[in-house]
């Protein structure tokens, strides 16, 4: 579904990304675990066509991200770290627009529309305007607007950064829902997230990927934080 | 197609329910049909003078020199255009701005579109909204073809320079749009820009010179002088297509230049 090759990424001569290497198969549900500033809004940037990498091969669905983006690109849906919302519009009017962008078109349009409504319990908000909504209903538009064109993967950038608890276990569950049907990258800092949601996990630290496998794996009986913390501390000594 | 169209519609809907659009649209009625009001005064005085004149001289031909071409419509083609200079960077400042301040760039640019297609779109939505802010003035020219018989041909040649020029100030705020998030920056830059374009041409260092020559390219007085009067030349059209082709080049760039950073 996925597959990563020597991804390298450079802002000026600071390189943010080194050399990573992972791929993801089809129905998995992989956690991108890190702490802040590690690169994973970067590498979903990278992965979503919005930045190009310095050097390296990004594969999706088959297609090659760097000769075919917009191939790439209706295969993908994308929540970016802050939702890109519309603050005027509606929220079905918001999602009508999404649709159109994503070629969903015609008599599909209107049943695409729904589902995604349903799917994100916007149903009872679909006429209100955005700016009016609370964060928690802001990120189901968010949601919503990334599962509309049925994505073969789904990529989210920290999902539940900045909600409350009851936010927080809702859109969890939502994510839960969705994995049964897609293929789901989801970027956290948050340890208890990736151990609920997640069946994979990739650990990323300064740029460097530092650990990936199934969290079974990883773990090996310890608690994911120790695990994290472990690495996180082995690798800064690496480093000096 | 579709995707432009997507975009077209998105960016319109956005102008009208933002209250600057309202604002921007007020005060171009209110100043245009003040302008316009003011140019039958002056217009009627002269043509007092020139009674008065022609009684004296008992020649009643020199009523038949007043030109209400010249007199009333060119002057308010040149007012329309002064209102636009100021106007179009309101208009023009959200543009690519906001999307970048909402985040939203994120979305069209991960969306399955082309930027090339993202500027077409945001491009035919302002101009729709342009046409849509110049077209009520056609109202005021009825007006003087039913009291007087103007030519036809500078109202048109006319009207089609003011549509050069807002395609300049479309793509030059486009431009100035997708540098920075700050809509105030935008509209300054578009602002100085449109108006270095304008004032260009007044202080030209003489046509001789290389310099002279290219200022007097770029000038958009230059340019629209002519048509005003009724004289279209493939040399204006080619400046009005040159000039809004060259922003929309850099409005590519920049826009896929914040990327390659
Ligand atoms: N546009 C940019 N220019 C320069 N450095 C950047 C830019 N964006 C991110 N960075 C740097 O890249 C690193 C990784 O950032 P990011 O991918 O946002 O991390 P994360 O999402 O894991 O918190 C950080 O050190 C950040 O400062
Ligand atoms: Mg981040």
């Amino acid at each position: 579904m996925l597959e990563v090759k020597d991804l390298l990424k450079r802002y000026g001569d600071r390189t943010v990304l080194h050399h990573l290497n992972f791929s993801v198969e089809k129905g998995e549900v992989v956690g991108f675990l890190g702490p802040n500033g590690a690169g994973k809004t970067t590498t979903m940037r990278i992965l979503t066509g919005f930045l190009p990498p310095t050097s390296g091969e990004v594969h999706i669905a088959g297609y090659d991200l760097q000769s075919k983006p917009i191939e790439v690109k209706r295969r993908i849906g994308y929540l970016p770290e802050q939702p890109p919302l519309y603050m005027d519009m509606t929220v079905k009017g918001y999602l009508r627009f999404i649709s159109k962008l994503k070629g969903i078109r015609g008599d599909s349009l209107a049943d695409r529309i729904d589902w995604a409504m349903q799917k994100c319990g916007l149903q009872e908000v679909q006429k209100r305007v955005i700016a009016n909504l609370s964060k928690g209903f802001r990120q189901r538009v968010g949601l919503a607007q990334a599962i509309l064109n049925e994505p073969e993967l789904l990529i989210l950038d920290e999902p539940t950064v900045g909600l409350d608890p009851r936010q927080i276990r809702e859109i969890r569950s939502l994510i839960k829902e969705l994995a049964g049907e897609h293929t789901v990258i989801l970027s956290t800092h948050i340890l208890s997230e990736v151990s609920m949601t997640c069946e994979k996990v990739m650990i990323i630290n300064e740029g460097r990927l530092i650990k990936q496998g199934n969290i079974e794996e990883v773990t090996a009986g310890r608690s994911l934080e120790e695990v994290f913390i472990g690495l996180i501390s082995q690798d800064e000594t690496n480093v000096q | 197609m579709r995707n432009i169209i997507a975009i077209t519609t998105k960016e319109l809907k956005s102008f009208f329910v933002s209250p600057i659009a309202y604002v921007v649209l007020m005060l171009f009625l209110v100043v245009t049909g003040y302008l316009f009001y003011i140019g039958i005064v002056e217009f009627q005085l002269t043509y007092r003078r020139f009674q008065t004149i022609a009684q004296i001289y008992k020649n009643p031909q020199i009523l038949e020199n007043l030109n209400v071409n010249a007199i009333i419509i060119e002057r308010f083609l040149v007012n329309i255009l002064f209102v636009l200079l100021f106007l179009m960077p309101a208009i023009m400042m959200r543009s690519f701005a906001e999307e970048k301040r909402n985040g939203t760039e994120e979305l069209l640019m991960t969306a399955p579109i082309t930027v090339n297609q993202i500027i077409a779109g945001k491009f035919l939505g302002s101009f729709i909204f342009v046409l849509a802010l110049i077209l009520p003035t056609i109202v005021y020219q009825v007006l003087l073809f039913s009291f007087s018989t103007p030519e036809l041909g500078p109202v048109v040649t006319g009207y089609l320079a003011i549509l050069g020029f807002a395609c300049i100030g479309i793509s030059v705020g486009m431009f100035a749009s997708s540098l920075t998030q700050n809509q105030i920056i935008a509209m300054v830059i578009t602002f100085v820009c449109m108006f270095m374009f304008f004032i260009i041409g007044m202080i030209s260092p003489g046509e001789e010179t290389v310099l002279g020559k290219v200022v007097s390219y770029v000038s958009i007085y230059q340019h629209t002088k002519d048509p005003l009067r009724g004289l279209i030349d493939t040399k204006d059209i080619v400046y009005f297509a040159s000039l809004s082709l060259l922003f929309i080049f850099l409005t590519k760039q920049s826009v896929e230049s914040v990327r390659w950073r």
